[in-house]
Parts: C-alpha cells; structure tokens; sequence
C-alpha cells in the first residue's frame, strides 16, 4: 500500500481544529473528541490512496470522522429521539416558529438545542452552519443528495427554533 | 420564478452558491414576495446564532499525538515490507494459530457483536416508526415467512409466527452490520413491541461481558439507548432481541423464545 506524501499529511492537518471542533461537538467529552480526531487521521493516512485527488480533502476527512464516530462512539451517548412535533414536520408546512430574537437566545439553550437533535440533523446543521461547508460536501459527507442536505437543514433549523420557543416559554 | 422555485434555491442563494443569473432570478422574486421574504429572514436567523456559538480549537499536543502515532504506524508497515520480516511474521501467526496457549486475546473481540447490536437497535426503531405510519394485519405468517427467507435465506421459526399472548406485527428482511438478517416484530399484550432479528453468526463470538444465567442459558444482556438487547447464538445463528420492556419482561419474553427454537 503507497504511503501517503508527507503534503498530504501537512495539508489533511490543516483542518485539525475544524474536525476538532465538529468532533467534540458529535461526543460532547474533550477525551473522546481527542481519540475521534486521532482514530480518523490515522485512517486518513492508513487509507490515502482511496482520496480521489481533485474531490474536497476537507469533506473526505469529516466523513471518516463521522463514520468512525457512528462505528465507535455513538453507543456510549444517548441518542435524542424525534419529538411527535418534529415528525410532523415532514407532513404539513405548519407554522414554522417565530426567528429567534438573538438579543434573547443563551449560548446555553442553544447548546441543549442542539444537543436534542438527533445526530443526523445535527450534523448537517452544524457542518451547514457552524463549519460553513457547501452543501455539496456536506452531501458527500452524510453520503445523501443535495436536496436531502437542504430538507435536513431547513427542519433542523425548525426544530432549533421551536425548541428555543418552548424553553421560552417555559 | 414562483415561491415554490424560489424556496428551492433559497439555501444556495443565502449561501452564495448560486450563479448571477438565478440569484438575480431569486432576488427579483424576493423583492415582491413577503412571504418567501420571511422565510429567508428565520432562517437566517437561526443560521446567525449557531455561526456565533463558541469554538474550541484543538489542544497543542493533538497534532504531536497523531504525528507520534502515525510515525509508530508507519514504522511498524516498514518493517513489514521486508520479506524477512514477512516470513517471521508468517511464522509466528502459524505458531499462533497452531499452540492456543500463544493465543492473546484480539483487542476487541467483541466489536462485530457491538456493531451488530447498534445496528439491531437502529432498525428496531425504524421498524416501530414504520408500523406507527402503516399498522398491518398479518393474516399469512408462513407465506410472509418464505419472503422473508427467500430475499435473506434466513428461516424464521414456527414460534414467531405467534402464540395466543405474543402476537407478530411485522416480519421483515434487513441487514445488520451487512448480515442478512429476518426481523420478526412482536406485540405482547399491550406492551411495547418487541423485535427479534435472526442472522447467520457460525464465525460470531458470544461476548465475555455481560452475560446474564437465564435458567439453563446465558445469554448476553445490555441496556443500549434506552433499550434492553439480549444476544444469543445457537448452532451456526446468531439471535438478537430488542424491546423497550424492563429487564424481567425481556427475560421472559427471551425465554419463550429460546424454548420454542
């Protein structure tokens, strides 16, 4: 099996704090995160001769990140599971929830917000939102159509904001 | 360009991954349309607040970690180029294979169970998500049994087609962890359902950990997510049962089972 060249390695680290970020995020504990993060670079490297040179390095990494996170680590956490109100999204074009009002929303619920959403959702709004990648990426890391990606943000962001009205509400 | 065609494209317009032409397309739209007007600005909205969420960059010693690891990788794939080493290596696995006593335990035996009971609990929730959607009255287990085995070669036994007290609901054929594997859902009284899964498993070990005694059995038994899961072997099939029922209930319900198989 060729090694990869030492570029390639310089260049996959360079995204260290972005698949950082995103993996401390998906295990929500700095150690996982820290085991994740080395689990898919040694994979990166092991498996370098599978990267089709020209396609996205940075979504090639965060889908064995996540891969590897749904293979290893996601047992040990608990996975949310949908709310009545957030499989009806897929039925009706309901009344959406107001935006949130930034002045109001804590850094606090909007972490328990997202950390309702089951993993899926999550990713895509946080690779979306959080991280910035185009939608193309994201669809090639969850491995699902652009229009999936786009259906995934726009009720992830849905479930967001109604969960941030109901903590409103109390 | 209408609101629907303009809904379509508002996530790559917001993002700029739209050509001139269809943003301005998107724009004129948008310009006359309140409504779509709206929709963009909630977005946005929520898109704003996680863009601002905090960051944590990676500690300084991550990237000395993965390069010291990856050093120890590559020495190791080095040395093992080497046709002497090749024939050493080669070796000592015969040694191995031949002398169980030289035989160390692998680092995670376990691991093809674990993904077959992540798998199992996955599929599981699907399955009752599916029959919240579409209940179905199975009149013919037997025939719904051939399907199944025809798509999986997998036979599901007579005690699954019900009893009086445990009644199936759903039959299936799946995969889990890329086994093929008949699923047969079943309802006891007015309990959660349960679902028991049947794939081949001769080459699948039975967990160290976790094992429960069962009468006469013993089975492995854990909590996954909220769920109980009960993993058994038995000739050359493995055997997995999911139910949100308590620990004596699926102990029950397990034994049933086991006997009638």
């Amino acid at each position: 099996m060729p090694e990869p060249s030492s570029e390639f390695r310089q260049q996959a680290l360079t995204h260290l704090d972005t698949l950082y970020n995103f993996a401390l995020r998906l295990t929500k504990r700095p150690p996982d995160a820290d085991d994740l993060v080395q689990e898919t670079y040694l994979r990166a490297f092991r498996f370098a001769h599978r990267f089709e040179p020209g396609t996205h390095l940075r979504a090639w990494l965060f889908q064995i990140l996540r891969n590897t996170f749904l293979t290893f680590y996601r047992r040990e956490t608990h996975q949310p599971m949908l709310l009545d109100k957030d499989l009806e999204d897929g039925l009706q074009e309901a009344p959406a929830g107001e935006a949130p009002d930034p002045a109001v929303v804590t850094t606090l619920d909007l972490e328990r917000a997202l950390g309702e959403l089951p993993e899926d959702f999550r990713s895509v709004l946080l690779l979306a939102d959080l991280e910035g990648l185009a939608l193309l990426e994201i669809g090639q890391i969850m491995d699902i159509p652009i229009g999936t990606v786009k259906s995934r943000l726009f009720r992830a962001r849905r479930m967001v904001r109604r969960r941030l009205a109901d903590y409103r509400a109390g | 360009m209408d609101c629907h065609q303009t809904r379509e494209l508002l996530e790559e317009y917001r993002r700029r991954e739209l050509d001139p032409e269809r943003a301005r397309a998107v724009e004129a739209h948008l310009a006359g349309c309140p409504v779509c007007q709206a929709l963009l600005a909630r977005e946005e909205a929520v898109s704003r607040l996680i863009q601002a969420l905090p960051r944590s960059p990676a500690p300084a010693t991550l990237a000395r970690q993965i390069h010291a690891l990856d050093t120890r990788r590559r020495s190791l794939t080095g040395w093992l180029g080497r046709p002497w080493v090749v024939a050493a290596v080669a070796a000592v696995l015969v040694a191995a294979v031949l002398t169980p006593w030289l035989r160390r335990p692998a680092l995670r035996p376990d691991d093809a169970v674990d993904a077959i009971i992540q798998s199992g609990v996955a599929e599981h929730r699907r399955i009752l998500l599916d029959l919240e959607v579409t209940p179905r009255e199975i009149t013919n287990p037997t025939e719904l049994f051939q399907r199944v085995q025809s798509v999986t070669s997998v036979e599901l036994p007579p005690v699954f087609a019900g009893t009086d007290e445990l009644r199936l609901v759903a039959a299936r054929p799946t995969l889990l962890a890329s086994r093929k594997t008949a699923a047969a859902t079943m309802r006891y009284k007015a309990q959660p359902d349960t679902t028991y899964f049947l794939f081949p498993g001769a080459d699948l070990p039975m967990p160290t950990e976790g094992r429960v005694q069962i009468e006469q059995y013993r089975p492995h038994m854990r909590e996954v997510n909220g769920y109980n899961v009960v993993y058994w072997k038995q000739k050359d099939m493995g055997y997995l049962m999911v139910s949100a029922l308590d620990k004596e209930e699926c102990q029950r319900l397990y034994l049933k089972v086991r006997r009638a198989l």
